[in-house]
Order: structure tokens, then C-alpha cells, then sequence
């Protein structure tokens, strides 16, 4: 059991009339998060608490043995915080290297050597040294999200927040980034969120699943995975039985949800089992995301 | 939408070696920027073009004109470049939406609008040059700046008058910086120094009104006498410049720079110190201005 960096204790939050969090208690440490869930689960107003720009209405949260909520611990987390943004926003003037540049002073760096070295560093982790001097404006989206990842990695962060990373990369950009956090989260906290439960299964040790504010599932990807064991089958037609069901390449139809005698069962993934959770509201929320 | 961060910023920093470096960063940008180019371009182009205008040659010239030039009425359209270059500086993180982001940084928003102010520094070494340009360019390398209508006279300028240019440029920076703060429009503030600069302009180069000293820019002569050139043209001869009342002017202007310079870091930031710096400066603005018209009128 490694230490724990994230203590999250009945945490609310409401908008409104909105409750994005209803009740959250969790705890991480080492290693790579997951967070999946449909849009408007709750995943981006709980990292958005995690990275120390979001207050709870109720509840508590003690991040890397600091409360959050005090003015010196919340700068002891910022310091060692990186946070990459659902919508991190660019300063489209900047070159990438002036921008990670900018964010490196931002977390203290103000040794002008080291912190260019530091941001080359960074720009060369996620594949952007020959870009390194170009415009933002210029670079495609899949380059942006890469600057928005490398100004997260500055400084060897021990808790890394990232919301939603790979959206708009390709599936090599992808690959390259499951490399970089991977070899993070040998040392350091990694908590993500995403839509690609292919990504969660590929990197996190861990997966949560929010909806609706509420935890609910919390543990192995495989795990989540098993909880569709014996409720997912394919068949040449449409079963109207089926919670979920959909037409795959092959030309069979993937059904989800209570087996009917005589089903042809196959093994689930984690995408079974996460939409088994979820129901249709995952499926609402991957066409919105679309 | 990224919604505002709720979480005050009210960290308080290891050093303030982030403002610093962060400053020199700003204000490298803010020179660079085309609108404080354009303006800072405009002015020492219309200077230069005056000065070199201006000599024995042109005994016949207005001679207060050059004594304005001399004072930095040149930097007036630095100052509005300055202003709208720091403006949209400010507004950066917002235009851009990076203030999530940044939030989540050691080094918050108080200390991030302190280094737009101190990056204000850059454009008033600016303003410092076209002084110094202005000042060698029109031959009063002596100290007298009018001494081409009937021989040489004791017509000074001090650093009083010479300060004044580039105490404006502060000035706009701060005022930029108080208003990216306060009303985060770019567009609304181009308008607002639209309409604002020529009237301040014109009050400047009123001479001898009371009136006038409340510009940032005030023409710092006593005329003696009108001189008739022709039945439809005089100009009037210089006999002093009023050094006094200029020292008190530019501990208005000042106290008016340190009040927006305060007004820019109380907005969004809940400690009273920011406030203590507007009361301040509100004090300087005033006791500056009742002084400097005190001199004038006795």
C-alpha cells in the first residue's frame, strides 16, 4: 500500500440548482486515477477541486498532506501541482516555448538557465521540440493539447491532475502519452478523467466512475470489466431485451444488459462494464462529447 | 465556459522573484507590442519632425511649442500606447482563458498584476529615451532650451519639466492596468481613450489657465509677451518655466499613477494594503495638485 496524496472526504458542490457533487469520498495515492463518467457527471468540478482552483460547499479534501483550504497549504500544493484544464486555454501569441516558458515562472522557476531547460525538457516529452518556436496559433489541435500537457509536467509535479488528455490526439500522439504518464506515475499521483475507456485500460491501475455526482464504482479496471461477465453478447440481429446495443465492424450486434438463455456470451471489456454502470447516459454523453 | 476560479488568491509568495522575473517578461513584451510601437512611433516621429523644425534658422518659431516638446508632450501618445498595450496585457489570461489554469500556480493573481505594473518600468525607459533624444536634439544641452529670439535668456528646463513625459507614461500603464482590472473590455477602454486623449491634449496646451494643470501634461512656461508676426499670427515669448509648480504636478501625476497602480491589485484580492495604496495616492494626487496651484497663484 503506497502513501496516500489524495484524501477526499463526502465533498459537495452545487451550481445552482445543480448538484455536481453529491457526496464523493475517495482516496489515492501512487500510480494512475481514472476517472470515466458521461458529461456533467461531476469528473471535471472534482479534479477542478483536486488542482486547489475550486472550493467544496461541504466536505473536505487534504492533497499531499496539505488542507486546500489554508493559504499556506494550498500554495504548498501548487507547488508541487501540475494541472492540465479541460479547456486550458492558450495564449495564441506566444510561441509553445514562451508559453510553457511563462507557466514555468508562474510555478517559481525563476532561475532563467534551469527553467529553459526545464521547459525543453518538458517540450521534448510530448514531441514538440521542432515546434517549440512556432506561434501556438499555428499549431494544430492535437499540438495544443500537447503544450497544455507539457506545462503540466513542469517541475516533475508529484500530483498530476489531468482532465481529460488525449481528446484530439491521434492514436500516436496517444501512445506517446501513455509512455510519458506511465513513466510518471512510477514516482508520482496521477488522476485523470477521459472518455476513452481504452486509455483507462490501458494505463490506470485504479478507475472511478462518476455520475451524477456520486461515486459509483471505485477499483480495478478489470474489475469494473467482470461486472459485465455474463450480460453481454452478440447475435446477428438486434435483441430488443438489450439495455445497449450496437451494430460492431464485424456485422454482429453487441448487446448489453440481462442475458437472455441460449445468448452467445463473450467476454467483456471494460467499455461493457462501464456502460452496464451507466446506462444510457454514457451513451447520451459520448455523442454530446462527439 | 471555464467558470472563475472560487478559491481566493491570497497565497503569499517565497519571494518576490516571480514578479521580478515575470516583470522583465511583460515589460520585454510590452515594448514589442505593435500598439505601443504605433503610438510610441507616432510620437517620436511627430517630435523629431518638430524639433529638427525648429533652430536658429526658425527664429521665428513658436518657441513654447518646443518647450512642450522638450517637457514630453511627445510621450502623451506613448502614455496611450502604453495604456492599451498594458490593458490588453491584463486582459490576456482572460481573452485567452488561461485563468484556470494559471490558478492553479504558485504564483497568483495579486502577484502577477504587481508585474504588469513593474513592467511599466519598460515603456518609461522608453519614454526616458525620447526625452533624452528630444532634450540633446534641440540643442539645450546648456540647460536653455529657448535662446534663438534676441540672444540667449535664462529660459531652464529642469528635471522637473523633463520627468514629466515619462511620469505619464507610468501613469498610462497604471491607468491600463487599473481598467483591464476593473472593466475587462478592451474595446470600451480603446473608446474611452478615444474620446478621453484629445481633451486632455487640449487642456494641456492651454496656457496659463489653472485649469490646465489638472492635465497630465501642462505647458510649464511664464509668456511675457505676445509677439506680432503678421496682422493674423503671434506667438508668444518665454521668459521662465515654472519649476515649482512642475515639482508638485509631478507629485500629482504620480499620486495619481500610485492610486490606479492600487486599484488594479484591490480588485479581486480581499486584503486592505491594496486599498492603503489607493488612499495614498489619492492623498499624493491631491496635496500635488492643491500645491501646484498654490505656487501658480501666489
Amino acid at each position: 500500500m503506497n502513501a496516500t496524496t489524495v484524501e477526499i472526504s463526502d465533498v459537495h458542490k452545487r451550481f445552482g440548482r445543480t448538484h455536481a457533487l453529491a457526496g464523493v469520498t475517495l482516496e489515492t495515492g501512487h500510480g494512475i486515477t481514472g476517472l470515466l463518467g458521461p458529461n456533467g457527471a461531476g469528473k471535471t468540478t472534482l479534479l477542478r477541486m483536486v488542482a486547489t482552483v475550486l472550493a467544496p460547499d461541504q466536505g473536505w479534501l487534504r492533497l499531499l498532506g496539505h488542507d486546500p483550504q489554508d493559504v499556506h497549504g494550498r500554495l504548498e500544493i501548487r507547488r508541487r501541482l501540475g494541472y492540465m484544464p479541460q479547456e486550458p486555454g492558450y495564449h495564441r501569441h506566444f510561441t509553445s516555448f514562451e508559453f510553457v516558458d511563462y507557466v514555468a515562472i508562474l510555478k517559481e522557476m525563476t532561475e532563467r538557465r534551469a527553467r529553459h531547460d526545464e521547459v525543453r525538457r518538458v517540450l521534448e516529452l510530448v514531441g514538440l521540440a521542432d515546434v517549440m518556436r512556432k506561434k501556438i496559433k499555428a499549431l494544430s489541435g492535437g499540438m495544443r493539447r500537447r503544450v497544455a500537457l507539457a506545462q503540466a509536467l513542469l517541475g516533475d509535479p508529484h500530483l498530476l491532475v489531468l482532465d481529460e488528455p488525449t481528446a484530439g490526439l491521434d492514436p500516436q500522439q496517444r501512445l506517446r502519452f501513455r509512455e510519458v504518464v506511465t513513466r510518471i506515475a512510477e514516482r508520482q499521483t496521477v488522476l485523470l478523467s477521459t472518455h476513452q475507456t481504452e486509455d483507462v485500460a490501458a494505463l490506470c491501475e485504479r478507475v472511478i466512475v462518476i455520475d451524477e455526482g456520486h461515486v459509483h464504482f471505485d477499483g480495478a479496471p478489470r474489475a469494473l470489466a467482470e461486472q459485465a461477465r455474463g450480460k453481454v453478447w452478440t447475435a446477428a440481429e438486434r435483441d430488443p431485451r438489450a439495455r445497449l446495443s450496437w451494430r460492431t465492424g464485424e456485422g454482429l450486434h453487441r448487446h448489453i444488459g440481462d442475458a437472455p438463455s441460449g445468448a452467445m456470451l463473450v467476454e467483456p471489456t471494460l467499455e461493457d462494464g462501464y456502460l452496464l454502470l451507466v446506462g444510457e447516459r454514457a451513451v447520451d454523453g459520448e455523442e454530446t462529447a462527439a | 465556459m471555464i467558470e472563475a476560479p472560487v478559491m481566493p488568491a491570497t497565497s503569499p509568495p517565497r519571494s518576490m522573484a516571480p514578479v521580478r522575473v515575470l516583470a522583465a517578461v511583460e515589460g520585454r513584451r510590452a515594448l514589442r507590442h505593435p500598439v505601443f510601437l504605433a503610438f510610441g512611433a507616432l510620437g517620436l516621429l511627430y517630435t523629431l519632425l518638430a524639433v529638427t523644425g525648429f533652430g536658429e534658422s526658425n527664429a521665428g518659431g513658436d518657441e513654447s511649442f518646443l518647450l512642450a516638446l522638450v517637457s514630453g508632450f511627445g510621450c502623451m501618445t506613448m502614455a496611450v500606447g502604453t495604456f492599451m498595450s498594458v490593458n490588453l496585457a491584463v486582459l490576456r489570461s482572460r481573452r485567452d482563458r488561461t485563468q484556470e489554469l494559471f490558478a492553479a500556480a504558485p504564483v497568483g493573481e495579486p502577484l502577477r498584476v504587481g508585474a504588469h505594473l513593474v513592467s511599466i518600468l519598460g515603456p518609461v525607459l522608453g519614454a526616458v529615451g525620447m526625452v533624452v533624444i528630444v532634450f540633446f536634439l534641440s540643442g539645450a544641452l546648456d540647460g536653455h532650451v529657448v535662446h534663438f529670439v534676441d540672444g540667449p535668456r535664462d529660459v531652464r528646463v529642469g528635471a522637473s519639466a523633463l520627468l514629466q513625459g515619462p511620469a505619464v507614461v507610468l501613469v498610462g500603464g497604471s491607468l491600463g492596468a487599473a481598467a483591464g482590472r476593473w472593466i475587462p473590455h478592451p474595446a470600451f477602454n480603446a473608446v474611452v481613450v478615444a474620446l478621453a486623449v484629445p481633451q486632455m491634449i487640449a487642456v494641456s496646451w492651454m496656457v496659463g489657465g489653472a485649469g490646465s494643470w489638472f492635465a497630465p501634461l501642462v505647458q510649464p512656461l511664464y509668456v511675457a509677451d505676445w509677439i506680432d508676426a503678421s496682422p493674423t499670427y503671434s506667438y508668444p515669448v518665454v521668459v521662465a518655466v515654472e519649476t515649482a509648480a512642475l515639482g508638485w504636478h509631478l507629485l500629482y501625476i504620480a499620486g495619481i499613477g500610485v492610486a490606479a497602480a492600487g486599484a488594479a491589485l484591490a480588485r479581486g484580492y480581499q486584503r486592505a494594503w491594496p486599498r492603503a495604496i489607493v488612499a495614498g495616492g489619492v492623498v499624493l494626487a491631491t496635496a500635488g495638485g492643491i500645491l501646484q496651484l498654490a505656487v501658480l497663484t501666489t
